[in-house]
């Protein structure tokens, strides 16, 4: 029963005990609030940089694409101008100009048997495969590729080629239907003949392992041999070797020279890709003013002298070589600009009346009894003031309101390279994007510094245009040293500034770029 | 503005209904962090950080039930979290319950002075003595939120009362 009494006391008297705490609790409680808002206002931007990010990865893998798309085509007329060269010459033939057949044949074959030697020397060099690989390879393929495109001229050995059945047979056939075209078939006949010949040549020169180099001169040989045949010889050639029953293994032939194609592009690729991207730090002193009279904190502030702060600019550049003069870049950059408003003075209030406080400015709970206003237009008040009592002294600081703001930035910019030497030059140009990260307005004066709150009207994204000029030297194959002086004009920093508020910022943006 | 609307503001994040809210409920909330605390100073602490984790986890209240319960027993976590780190939660069962008491009257005791002796009371026995008595948890629930067993908490409780009775009494003599 005692027990429950001692209870009863305290649930009487303390269980709905409230009281009401001092107002610094709030203080403190909004305070963390805002740190808290602060940081957690951190992870959609890095949302939004990330976004930038990917879209810029994007832009670069698709140029990237562009580009090695494009240079397998200058690979291939290089490495290939045997047979390039053949199929120039042999298309515009039509049964017409059949006369001058042979000796566009006589030339593929030139053409086709130095360019063998020539792919096999450029081809172990490049790739580094065993010297017999690459030279049953290549030897397959110089007498392959003359057999695609011949047929190409007369439609009927292409189709005999896709049913699997032997070049010989084929090309006997049309021997016998076509009379009048006979001299010159058999010239491509030669040719088939020839290089059916050289398949089969090549095809048991694989297995051996005896200088395969002189495989191609063999087949140089071959050719010259067959050149001096006749047709008819040719057709009895080509029996005795279906006879014999060495059939050329048309799939795999033809799969060589897709197999090895891709393979030299993938080695050229690989040489001209170099250090392609370069990334580095940076730093410069920015300097931020504005075009314009205006006052970004209120009109009030229009007519007060001004002036810009040098702060710091950091971070991180990445950029890709589109071309050898073209490069687009981009990075990250934490930004702080400053800007201070003179003259100004401020006074506290018990009764601070709504209306004179700053509208763009949200007061923190401290300074929400300033009273702030320009030299100029407290002057006069004052001068009316002190008419009506002489006595009274004035309660107002004179001093300066400095508004700093801080952005994460993130540029993307293209430079082009006037000079592209040790001593470069290039011209830049581009856009930031640039995310609010600090907002502060501070009241200074005489040394003592306070904090009056934070701008409302600054957007927390805005957009600046860049130009400027970089002067870069290069140390050592990896290393560039880098000055650029840039201007940069915000374009929406300010969602409500008074008087045409037109900001910029001028830095000389210093680092050093490695290649990779 | 309706308790509903001043929620859902808050769940925005619009800094002037936080206040709002803050200032409805900082009385009773403060009273709270009072009883579990050791002195002023710490009710505020723990008054700050109870408001921030409500703020923090406001998102999470889908208005069933009643919100003050809700802050409340967000006060009390909080402020059992705090304590729950220290040690000398953990006590060993002692039976301690039957002490021979002295009857007596109580005086018109001050609502600060019987402020004063929870908040003197060691932290196990006050958390004990608030759960208990004027918060109306269960022996089972206060052992579960202090991680300690329903039998320290009777013990714990129990040692609270004696020590509170004791300082009740030496305040009679006093008086008289």
């Amino acid at each position: 029963m005692k027990k429950k009494r001692i209870d009863k006391l305290y649930q009487e008297k303390l269980k709905d005990f409230g009281q009401i705490p001092d107002e610094h609790v709030w203080a403190s409680i909004a305070s963390s609030l805002d740190n808290k808002k602060k940081k957690r206002r951190v992870i959609p931007i890095w949302w939004r940089l990330g976004g930038v990010a990917s879209v810029l990865a994007i832009v670069l893998f698709l140029v990237f694409q562009t580009g090695s798309l494009k240079t397998p085509e200058t690979i291939l007329t290089d490495t290939n101008n045997g047979p390039s060269s053949v199929s120039e010459e042999v298309e515009p033939v039509n049964p017409n100009d059949l006369e001058a057949f042979p000796k566009i044949n006589s030339d593929v074959t030139t053409t086709t048997s130095n360019k063998s030697q020539d792919i096999t020397s450029d081809t172990i060099e490049l790739l580094n495969i065993p010297a017999i690989q690459v030279a049953s390879e290549t030897g397959q393929r110089s007498t392959n590729k003359p057999a695609n495109r011949i047929p190409g001229v007369a439609s009927e050995d292409l189709n005999s080629e896709k049913s699997n059945t032997t070049v010989a047979n084929n090309t006997v056939g049309v021997s016998k239907t076509n009379d009048t075209i006979e001299d010159i078939k058999s010239e491509r006949l030669i040719g088939n003949d020839r290089l059916d010949t050289r398949i089969v040549t090549a095809d048991i020169q694989k297995n051996k392992s005896t200088a395969e180099k002189n495989l191609a001169e063999a087949a140089a040989e071959q050719i010259a041999m067959d050149a001096t045949k006749s047709p008819r010889d040719l057709v009895s050639d080509k029996k005795v070797i279906d006879n014999t029953s060495v059939l050329v293994p048309e799939k795999n032939s033809k799969k060589s020279i897709f197999e090895d194609i891709p393979a030299e592009d993938v080695t050229e690729l690989s040489e001209t890709n170099d250090a392609r991207w370069t990334i580095g730090p940076k730093v410069a002193p920015v300097y931020f003013s504005s075009l314009t009279q205006g006052s970004p904190i209120h009109s009030s502030f229009q007519n007060n002298a001004k002036s810009g702060n040098v702060n710091f600019s950091y971070g991180l550049s990445v950029s890709y070589n589109v071309s050898k003069k073209l490069q687009l870049r981009s990075g990250i950059h934490k930004v702080d600009y400053g800007y201070d408003t003179n003259d100004v003075s401020f006074s506290s209030s018990l009764n601070a009346a709504t209306n004179s406080l700053i509208n763009n400015i949200d007061y923190t709970l401290s300074s929400k009894n300033l009273v702030v206003k320009s030299v100029s237009s407290s002057a006069a008040k004052l001068a009316s003031e002190s008419a009506m009592d002489v006595a009274a002294t004035d309660p107002s600081l004179d001093g300066r309101m400095i508004q700093e703001f801080g952005y994460l930035e993130v540029p993307v910019e293209l430079t082009y390279a006037v000079f592209d030497r040790k001593l470069g030059l290039n011209v830049i140009g581009g856009v930031s994007s640039l995310f609010l990260i600090n907002n502060s307005v501070i009241l200074e004066s005489e040394g003592i510094a306070t904090q009056m709150g934070e701008a409302n009207n600054i957007n927390d994204v805005n957009l600046s245009t860049n130009i400027g000029i970089g002067f870069s030297y290069s140390v050592g194959d990896k290393m560039i040293i880098n000055l650029e002086p840039m201007f940069k004009y915000q374009l929406n920093t300010f969602s409500n500034a008074a008087g045409n508020f037109r900001p910029y910022s001028i830095g000389v943006y210093s680092g050093l770029t490695f290649k990779f | 503005m309706s308790l509903k609307k001043l929620i859902q503001h808050c769940k925005k994040g619009d800094r002037k209904a936080q206040e709002q809210l803050y200032r409805k409920y900082a009385s009773i909330l403060f009273g709270l962090c009072l009883k579990y605390s050791r002195n002023k100073t710490e009710a505020e602490d723990n008054l700050h950080d109870s408001f921030l984790t409500i703020f923090e986890k406001i998102d999470q209240f889908k208005f069933k039930g009643s919100f003050e319960g809700w802050i409340k027993r967000i006060t009390v976590n909080t402020v059992l979290q705090k304590y729950r780190k220290d040690q000398y939660l953990k006590l060993v069962t002692e039976n301690t319950e039957e002490e021979a008491e002295v009857d007596y009257e109580f005086a018109d005791i001050q609502l600060s002075t019987l402020l004063q002796y929870v908040q003197e009371l060691p932290t196990k026995y006050r958390l004990t003595f608030n759960l208990y008595v004027l918060d109306g948890y269960t022996h089972k629930e206060i052992s579960e939120m202090l991680g300690t067993s329903q039998g320290t908490s009777k013990s714990n409780l129990s040692r609270a009362r004696m020590i509170l009775r004791e300082r009740i009494k030496k305040e009679n003599i006093n008086i008289a």
